[in-house]
């Protein structure tokens, strides 16, 4: 039992790991070398275009979900606006070139990888544009991460006058607190969902997976409680595609990446609890009824 | 406080910046930013300002937290941890074969901030003091968060290495052919087929062009009390990426001597394939003419997808 879940919390651990480094170092470094004032020239004036770039800087900067709140939060710092910050949260797991290529491998050109990117881009985008509509910094972050939106607004630091090794220093230093700072919700996570595999039987997790909507709701959760990272999601899904509707599969690869134990757990750090609400139950609303639809009008 | 000032220096510019939905916000004046950047190189610790910070309580930790070269202790670990993997053959447990670079490039990246954070230690800087540079979300960790991330270092030293095995079966998921819809039969000669290969083969088309075909193949012995007293399942686990999406797929084998075999021991099965009903489903069975009993344990326990 302990060798069981030892094996499958590693398994997770392991492959995480670089990406969670990755990640982490992305912002350390991001927070020395990017100009904030560059960034926020870069991003469009009217907050529902801001949105769309908040989609495009998905691309730019590959994250997947385990990496992707970590220079969120940095970003925020940037002084990027928080529809931007969304958007970008939920679409760049997903709206990255690992993943489009890890799809394309899975699946091949066709429309589960079309799906996914759509869908993802669909939902990310529309929930940026909620948040452009709505909402406000000081219901919306944290009071820790209110004061980097309130730091990146105005007054930028360019640091010109330090050394290229001494920023670097510096950006490492931050890496590895923010290492610490992000690994501790990914072992959580990992603890839990190695918990979840080692306790539940496969057998009854498959016998909710014929319906077209028992099929998508049991996906859904599936992507939730194992938090598999969205680099490499898309192989697990090629594991129930032959018994899973094509609207769950599409559900498992939108849903999962925006939104699971990992992530709420992570979000929870930039987002204050009625935000992170929000952040799970939109994509979950919005997914279900897609992969809903698809599965009657489509397949 | 946003930044306490620096040693021996002139106290720097503050600005206050008031958005309206704020109760004001101190920023980083272009000035700030880079003297605590210097201050971090010559490992100097600003005084701690009480009193000037709506959020002190969050500045308060680094006078009680742990000792920063804790942090570059359990990264060193981390780093020793995956440099171990890299060398030894326990990353197969673990991970996809065809992630070998994995562990290599986690090695790299901890040893390098342990090393960061150790060097930073020996020019007598007592904390780096980043998250004041830097902004209120950034603490340094406190003894729960590096005790959580030594969580995978203690297991990962102190439960022996194990590939999953019979105690890991979830269920009959491997089993269902349907998993296998539109995948391809091998071209190789059966002999050399994998029990994936054999039920991809099996789900890819019709029952005629695997039956009587002969069968060598290996796995582990996994068995149900209800299954009959001449059949086990041979068994692999099946990883796309991680352990942690890896699952179980077999073939039902009879043999009049199954109930000997141990329950995850690994054997080789040589015999002929037939299309039967094993647990009220139509699966490739195969009757064995010999079963060669425990067998070493492949080094990479898995197979692939």
């Amino acid at each position: 039992m302990l060798s069981t879940f030892s094996t499958r919390f590693l398994g997770i651990f392991i492959e995480a790991a670089p990406f969670l480094a990755i990640g982490s170092l992305a912002s350390g470094l991001m927070e020395v070398f990017v100009d904030r004032n560059a960034l926020a020239r870069a991003i469009p004036r009217n907050p529902y275009l801001a949105g769309l770039a908040g989609m495009g800087l998905g691309f730019i900067l590959p994250v997947c979900e385990c990496g992707v709140v970590p220079v969120t939060r940095r970003l925020y710092s940037k002084g990027l606006p928080l529809s931007v910050g969304a958007t970008f949260l939920l679409a760049s797991p997903v709206i990255n070139p690992i993943v489009l290529a890890s799809t394309w491998t899975a699946f091949g050109m066709g429309p589960v990888l079309v799906g996914r990117f759509v869908i993802t881009a669909v939902v990310a985008v529309a929930i940026g544009w909620l948040f452009a509509a709505g909402a406000r910094p000081t219901e919306v972050l944290q009071p820790r991460a209110l004061a980097l939106v309130g730091g990146g607004s105005a007054e930028a630091a360019t640091l010109t006058e330090t050394s290229l090794f001494g920023r670097l220093r510096v950006g490492l230093g931050i890496a590895t607190d923010e290492f610490f700072d992000m690994g501790r919700y990914l072992i959580v996570g990992s603890l839990l969902a190695a918990g979840m595999q080692t306790v539940v039987s496969q057998d009854a997790l498959v016998a909710l997976g014929r319906g077209p909507v028992t099929s998508v709701l049991t996906m859904q959760a599936l992507a939730y409680v194992l938090s598999v990272c969205s680099t490499v999601d898309a192989f697990l899904a090629l594991a129930f595609a032959g018994t899973f509707t094509t609207g769950s599969i599409l559900a498992f690869l939108t849903f999962g990446p925006m939104v699971d134990i990992k992530s709420t757990l992570m979000f929870l750090s930039v987002f204050r609890a009625r935000t992170v609400v929000y952040l799970v139950l939109l994509p979950l609303l919005m997914t279900t009824a897609i992969g809903i639809w698809i599965n009657l009008n489509v397949a | 406080m946003w930044r306490s000032a620096r040693r021996g220096a002139t106290a720097p510019e503050r600005q206050r910046f008031e958005p309206p939905w704020t109760g004001g916000i101190t920023l980083l004046s272009h000035a700030e930013s880079h003297e605590e950047l210097a201050a971090h190189d010559h490992g100097a610790a600003p005084p701690h300002q009480p009193g000037a910070d709506p959020h002190d309580e969050h500045g308060d930790h680094r006078s009680i937290g742990p000792h920063p070269l804790v942090k570059s202790v359990l990264l060193l670990g981390l780093g020793v941890y995956f440099l171990q993997l890299w060398l030894g053959g326990d990353l197969h447990n673990y991970v996809n074969a065809r992630f070998g670079w994995l562990p290599i490039l986690s090695a790299g990246l901890f040893l390098i901030l342990a090393l960061d954070g150790i060097a930073a230690g020996l020019r007598g800087a007592r904390a780096p003091h980043l998250h004041h540079w830097l902004d209120h979300t950034h603490r340094a960790p406190s003894w729960p968060v590096l005790a959580v991330v030594a969580v995978p270092l203690m297991l990962g030293t102190l439960v022996p290495s194990q590939p999953l095995g019979a105690r890991a079966v979830g269920g009959d998921l491997g089993l269902d052919p349907g998993a296998f819809d539109g995948a391809i039969v091998p071209a190789s000669d059966s002999l050399e087929w994998t029990v994936l290969d054999w039920l991809r083969a099996f789900s890819s088309g019709s029952a005629d062009r695997i039956s009587g075909k002969e069968a060598d193949v290996i796995g582990f012995v996994y068995r149900r009390d209800e299954d009959p007293k001449d059949a086990f399942v041979v068994m692999r686990f099946l990883m796309s990426c991680c352990s942690a999406d890896a699952y179980a797929v077999g073939m039902p084998v009879v043999w009049a001597n199954a109930e000997a075999l141990p329950v995850d021991s690994w054997v080789r099965v040589h015999g002929t394939v037939a299309v039967g009903n094993f647990r009220g489903q139509n699966l490739p069975i195969l009757t064995a003419t010999a079963v060669e009993n425990n067998i070493e344990r492949p080094k990479q326990a898995y197979l692939y997808q």
